[in-house]
């Protein structure tokens, strides 16, 4: 259906509710007037301009994988942190040393508490900058494909959606519950560091206490 | 003076379009409408000629804010239906917002006088 059916539907259905086909012909306005509307509709993109955009689009692709590739890597090394400091933190809190299969350090269990703590909350952080650095990924790539989308829209003179910003996009709660989870565990990291290592040294009666506890040897 | 009047006319007749395609959306998203529908809702309304709606639903089908598919009526020629897209769902809000923003200021520099 086109433009004439649009016009003859409507002279129709004026028709049946009983008016002339005068009257419809002036109340439909001015018939130059509506052919110059028709004609401001978008230009399609010639075909050269299109395979432009795409074969450009494909090496923006193939270098946005590369950086998604490393950018994964990097969320999984800080992931493997988090579960490092967790099962650190576990050992050393349970006392595991004691079983067969696990080495930890020499040191009273006092220090290992106090050690298992600042190891937790380094857990915590970790945990923090994933969920964080995922919801910075997930949003890249999101917005990426906005990106494409909208360029090769453009290039076939479509229309454009609104482009997504790059930063995360977390609820209100959730990023208020991540803020707040990030600034007390690093004051509880800074607390327990200096108490951790006050307590080791004094135990060790010196204040490089690995070399009398001998970790290193 | 009469090319200054039909200057002001056109300014009128281009801002008017502009917000014409806003009140196509905003009817559009309520539910689905034919092309006379509109047509009526609008004169009825606004001040316009009648002929002003299908150039501005066939723009905005060509953005692809708006779809359209045939529906069988009994007694008469299936008639074209327009639906709004996700895209137009999502233009529509934003253009909804910016214009409410805009129409709110004008208003208030207008009382101003």
């Amino acid at each position: 259906m086109d433009i004439t059916e649009e016009f003859r539907q409507h002279f129709d259905f004026k028709l049946a509710d009983g008016y002339s086909e005068q009257e419809i012909a002036a109340k439909l306005g001015d018939p130059k007037t509506i052919a110059e509307q028709y004609g401001s509709s978008p230009a399609k993109g010639s075909g050269g301009e299109r395979a432009l955009t795409v074969s450009l689009l494909a090496v923006g692709d193939l270098f946005f994988g590369m950086l998604c590739l490393l950018l994964y890597a990097f969320e999984v090394v800080i992931a493997a942190t988090a579960v490092t400091f967790g099962a650190l933190s576990v050992c050393l809190i349970g006392d595991l040393g004691r079983l067969e299969f696990v080495t930890l350090p020499q040191m009273p269990y006092s220090c290992a508490i106090a050690l298992g703590v600042v190891s937790t909350t380094l857990c915590v952080l970790s945990v923090v900058g994933a969920i964080y650095f995922s919801g910075f990924l997930r949003q890249l790539i999101r917005s990426y494909c906005r990106f494409h989308k909208n360029a090769l829209s453009a290039a076939a003179g479509r229309g454009k959606l609104p482009s997504i910003p790059a930063h995360p996009q977390f609820s209100q709660k959730k990023r208020r519950a991540l803020r707040w989870t990030a600034l007390v565990f690093t004051i509880l990291f800074a607390v327990s560091s200096l108490v951790g290592y006050g307590l080791c040294a004094a135990m060790a009666g010196s204040a490089e206490f690995w070399h009398v506890w001998g970790w290193f040897v | 003076m009469i090319k200054l009047i039909e200057g002001r006319m056109l300014v009128s007749a281009q801002y008017k379009k502009g917000v014409l395609e806003l009140c196509v959306m905003a009817l559009l998203k309520k539910r689905d409408c034919y092309g006379y529908e509109i047509s009526e809702y609008l004169s009825g309304h606004i001040d316009i000629a009648d002929g002003t709606v299908y150039p501005i639903l066939r723009k905005l089908k060509a953005d692809g804010l708006l779809s359209t598919y045939l529906q069988e009526e009994s007694g008469g020629p299936p008639r074209k239906y327009y639906s709004l897209t996700g895209l137009g769902r999502e233009t529509y809000e934003r253009d909804r917002r910016e214009y409410l923003v805009f129409a709110k200021a004008v208003d208030t520099i207008l009382k101003e006088d």
